[in-house]
């Protein structure tokens, strides 16, 4: 289901790199700033279903079984683990915020914040590979059928040395390509659309800073 | 023109790659040859895949154009284009090399463009690489070759996912460009100028007619017992969708069967080959050639080795559901693996475009 999800988000969006990169950036500052607060997480996975057109919200769905695990986990140590689960989809929503655009921005975002073109075209070879893996491990849970856990050991065994060969593969491939490091990336001028959504992770910064200060500040009685 | 001169090639892990191959390669050359005769190692040769990224032990010399072998001057297309993959949109797949080799990105995807439209994939440029079927994706590698402005063209085993109306659409193209072709698929060696053999002797297998027996399946398929079926269409059909539902169709029934999909190590999960094969037939894992590799370890095999051990592990069920058995197996083995199957009252259902396999079928499913 993560695989699958991971999948989802490279069909393009139409936000503009930078502006996503920025923004998910800021959305997640914002959730650690204010120390998780009810508030600012449900702000953060708001905007960010909005931004996505929902599809933050099929990623969420695809970490359900950690969910579980909050909630077993809130029986021993109580309500607090609510406000953690909250904060936890919060910073996945921020994340998946980068849903909005297409790749190809977000390595041109990396290329204009000076990242080493090394780095970015790695970034962009593994997410170039996704698609082949998400297919891969489609493929093997139809041959494995893991109902077991000896089947899914078998699974994941098979899934892993796919994933190697797979690996040495397209690095045959770079080398018949002359591959030399360089990456591709598309920069363009943000909308307004693009403009508003960088403000209001700004404001929702904003509000995640004053709450930290509030507690803070001493009162005048 | 490429050159060679091998006295012998062994691999890192010491195995032997080639022995006493001289020829010269001039363009539109068919390569042919055994499974596991050398012929990969050959065109790995060729663009200096070996000994360079590969490593190993070479005796010998190959030159191409008079220098040694390198990338820019010989394009090598691999047997499965899904692994050439490097980029997630068409038009920067067919722009990547030149790129990597220099060239502005914004005069790359005008060259892309330009030759999308020679080779007849226009309507491709603004699709995925992911959304296009391996007949397409094969093109979309063949038009990074030439936008890349290679001298040569190595493929390797192109037409082994390929329908014949796509394979000869293939051959259409290259036929312009300076190229060898490494196929076990013979039948399409008239259509080139010369043939180099790394040795195939063509046996002669007699297929046994077997009675069939009751109905073992009847869903989307009535299967008797014995009974070989063939699912045959373009790329794109539906074929391996449709041995999927067969699958999970008979998972529901609760019929035992078992499934082989194209790519070989998604079955092997064993730390040997005998492992692999444990409960098979001695006579199966014998006609497969694995005696000899039984000790190894199964993802340390050639993929031609690999899809053998494979489809032998699929001989414990009484139904096997087959998603191109015979690709990048030599002419011997289709005649062995419906020799095989009908010796051992084996029910299958094959999808495949290999028309001398479908020919020993019992009967054939076209999907359109």
């Amino acid at each position: 289901m993560v695989v699958n999800s991971l999948k989802e988000g490279l069909r393009d969006g139409g936000r503009e790199g930078r502006i996503c990169l920025t923004s998910a950036t800021i959305l997640s500052l914002s959730v650690y700033i204010s120390a998780m607060a009810f508030g600012v997480s449900l702000l953060v996975i708001t905007l960010s279903a909005v931004v996505t057109s929902g599809r933050s919200l099929k990623v969420l769905k695809a970490f359900f079984p950690f969910y579980v695990f909050f909630v077993i986990t809130a029986i021993f140590f109580g309500f607090q683990v609510v406000k953690n689960l909250l904060a936890f989809m919060a910073v996945i929503s921020a994340g998946a915020l980068i849903y909005a655009t297409n790749i190809k921005e977000v390595t041109g975002a990396l290329l204009y914040l000076k990242i080493p073109q090394k780095v970015v075209s790695m970034v962009s070879l593994a997410i170039s590979m996704l698609p082949l893996l998400v297919s891969d491990f489609n493929n093997m849970r139809e041959i494995h059928n893991a109902k077991s856990i000896r089947g899914y050991y078998k699974l994941l065994k098979a899934f892993t040395s796919t994933t190697i060969l797979r690996a040495i593969s397209t690095s045959e491939s770079l080398y018949s390509k002359s591959f030399s490091y360089k990456a591709l990336g598309e920069l363009r001028q943000p909308e307004i659309k693009d403009i508003v959504v960088f403000l209001l992770s700004l404001l929702i910064l904003i509000y995640a800073i004053s709450l930290e200060v509030s507690i803070w500040t001493p009162s005048s009685t | 023109m490429i050159e060679f001169s091998v006295r012998s090639y062994f691999y890192p892990n010491g195995s032997l790659g080639l022995e006493c191959f001289s020829e010269k390669f001039e363009g539109c050359e068919f390569l042919e040859g055994e499974t596991g005769s050398g012929k990969t190692t050959v065109l790995r040769m060729m663009n200096g895949l070996i000994p360079e990224f590969y490593g190993g032990k070479l005796d010998g010399f190959i030159r191409a154009f008079g220098k040694k072998p390198n990338p820019r001057d010989i394009y090598y297309i691999k047997q499965n284009p899904e692994e050439m993959v490097t980029c997630l949109d068409v038009i920067d797949e067919v722009a990547y090399p030149s790129i990597q080799q220099g060239k502005k990105v914004s005069e790359a995807k005008r060259d892309a463009e330009e030759v999308c439209e020679e080779v007849g994939i226009g309507h491709l440029v603004d699709r995925k690489t992911y959304e296009i079927s391996t007949g397409e994706l094969q093109l979309v590698e063949i038009a990074a070759a030439i936008t890349s402005g290679s001298k040569f063209i190595v493929l390797d085993e192109p037409f082994a996912y390929l329908s014949r109306r796509n394979a000869l659409r293939v051959i259409r193209i290259i036929r312009d460009l300076k190229h060898v072709v490494s196929e076990h698929r013979i039948e399409f060696e008239k259509y080139f100028d010369r043939t180099v053999s790394l040795g195939l002797e063509i046996k002669s297998i007699g297929i046994p007619e077997t009675e069939k027996g009751d109905v073992v399946y009847n869903g989307i398929l009535e299967l008797r017992e014995g009974e070989v079926v063939a699912i045959t269409g373009d790329n794109g059909a539906g074929k391996t969708m449709m041995l999927k539902e067969i699958a999970k169709d008979m998972r529901k029934k609760g019929i035992n069967f078992s499934l082989f999909l194209q790519h070989p190590p998604y079955h092997l999960t064993e730390n040997t080959v005998e492992k692999e094969v444990e409960g098979v037939n001695r006579e199966i894992v014998t006609a497969f050639g694995l005696e000899g590799i039984k000790n190894r370890h199964p993802q340390s095999l050639s993929s031609g080795q690999m899809r053998r051990v494979a489809i032998a592990k699929a001989f414990k069920a009484k139904i096997l559901l087959l998603d191109e058995p015979s690709a990048a197996q030599d002419v011997n083995f289709r005649k062995k693996l419906v020799y095989l199957l009908r010796k051992f009252g084996k029910t299958a259902v094959i999808a495949t475009h290999d028309e001398e396999l479908v020919r020993y079928c019992d009967w054939r499913v076209e999907l359109w």
